[in-house]
């Protein structure tokens, strides 16, 4: 009998992020309205409950669920932001409560550790196209490089997960990464944002800039933030050499894509405008 | 002094130029390993400090450092890495074949004027 796991009341994002990561288990996931979840949860073995950053119809949601669950036993793990959990943790424990709370972007190891917890049954399918280790070296080269080389601050403002590595942005800068781990990292960036970034890291005006020079700064760009991730990831499983950067421009772009791995698309918010960098990387047996 | 910068981007060599003209230096560019030999054999006698990327088309900068730390006409020239390869192998490997100086990408224009400033007084006198 397969595990049941029911994602209540998620926002798309993250139930594409907890659809994906659930998918590498043995497990059959359902996605349950708000309305439905208290009559439906007892033909569960875990529910995934969605709280929002303002908890009090979330309190009030989760009471009627566990009064729908009556004497059947079926764990509540809340999922919420940094922000949420302030309200979330008052509802974790005792009769009425949630029994954890797992916090936003979900990680692989996080919903392996809670599968395994509250379910006893987890088989990873291929554990490689889910760890997602290497993602925060380039967080953190992102907005070291947009602030040491524009003087811009950036925040992320997302994590999901893409079925391909399609840019959506006007320019779009790619380095293929070859190694112990091999990909591609991309950056994609509006018209705007990227004549922005640009004109600040040459200390030029708009008017003074050239095509040819935003596409070489955007190339660059991409290469000085896949270099600051590789030295994080140099001792790692994840370590990977890089490639010359190349710069496509005049919209959607899509990369080649290692089979089967999917692409995580990390999401900043810059001078009020969004910029995505894709990262697609997988281990190779070399 | 004549400053060399070697980058195959034309953005790094536009804020190194600013740089080394802000202090006062006059700058050469080359976009490749190859372009940046070509202008030694030429004017190897005017240059002080070679600012130099590792990740190049053609020959890589570590290639470049160690042909310019061979050839006598240019073996005094003071080299400074400036490349986005951070991992410390890499400036270990720089440093071991001649390399006076280094500095990782992301930089600003403050660390790139110290070190700048920096190589410069590791010029033989």
């Amino acid at each position: 009998m397969s595990t049941e796991v029911a994602l209540i009341g998620f926002p798309r994002l993250q139930e594409q992020i907890a659809t994906r990561l659930l998918s590498e288990h043995d497990v059959h996931v359902e996605h349950v309205g708000h309305e439905e979840a208290a009559a439906r949860l007892q033909m569960f073995n875990l529910a995934l409950f969605f709280w929002p950053d303002g908890g009090e119809v979330a309190m009030q949601r989760l009471k009627a669920m566990k009064e729908g669950l009556g004497d059947h036993v079926c764990p509540i793990v809340i999922v919420t932001s940094h922000t949420g959990q302030y309200t979330a943790q008052h509802s974790v424990g005792g009769n009425d409560g949630a029994e954890d709370i797992m916090l936003t972007p979900l990680q692989p190891h996080d919903v392996l550790q809670k599968l395994s917890k509250y379910t006893g049954a987890v088989k990873a399918k291929d554990p490689i196209a889910v760890d997602a280790d290497f993602i925060n070296p380039f967080v953190s080269g992102t907005v070291e490089t947009l602030k040491q080389m524009a003087g811009m601050n950036c925040e992320r403002t997302g994590l999901r997960l893409a079925p391909d590595a399609t840019s959506t942005g006007f320019y779009s800068g790619t380095i293929g990464l070859s190694g112990k781990a091999e990909g591609f990292v991309s950056v994609t960036f509006s018209k705007d944002l990227a004549t922005n970034i640009v004109c600040k890291m040459l200390s030029m005006t708009t008017e003074e800039v050239t095509e040819e020079d935003i596409r070489d700064g955007v190339g660059e760009f991409m290469n000085v933030v896949a270099g600051a991730a590789k030295a994080e990831l140099v001792n790692t499983k994840h370590a990977f050499s890089l490639s010359i950067p190349q710069v496509f421009s005049g919209g959607p772009h899509t990369a080649a894509q290692p089979r089967g791995i999917p692409v995580f698309v990390i999401e900043f918010k810059a001078d009020g405008e969004r910029f995505d960098v894709l990262v697609c990387l997988r281990q190779t047996h070399s | 002094m004549t400053i060399l910068s070697v980058d195959d981007s034309t953005t790094i060599r536009r804020i190194v130029k600013r740089s080394c003209e802000e202090l006062g230096h006059s700058v050469l560019e080359a976009a490749d390993g190859a372009a940046a030999i070509a202008t030694l054999e030429e004017k190897s006698g005017e240059v002080s400090l070679i600012i130099l990327d590792w990740n190049m088309p053609g020959m890589t900068g570590l290639e470049v450092l160690k042909k310019v730390k061979s050839d006598p006409k240019t073996k005094h020239i003071v080299v400074m890495m400036l490349t986005s390869e951070a991992d410390m192998n890499f400036v270990k490997e720089a440093l071991a074949a001649g390399a006076q100086n280094y500095l990782t990408k992301p930089f600003d224009q403050k660390m790139l004027a110290l070190k700048i400033q920096e190589s410069m007084t590791m010029i033989p006198a």
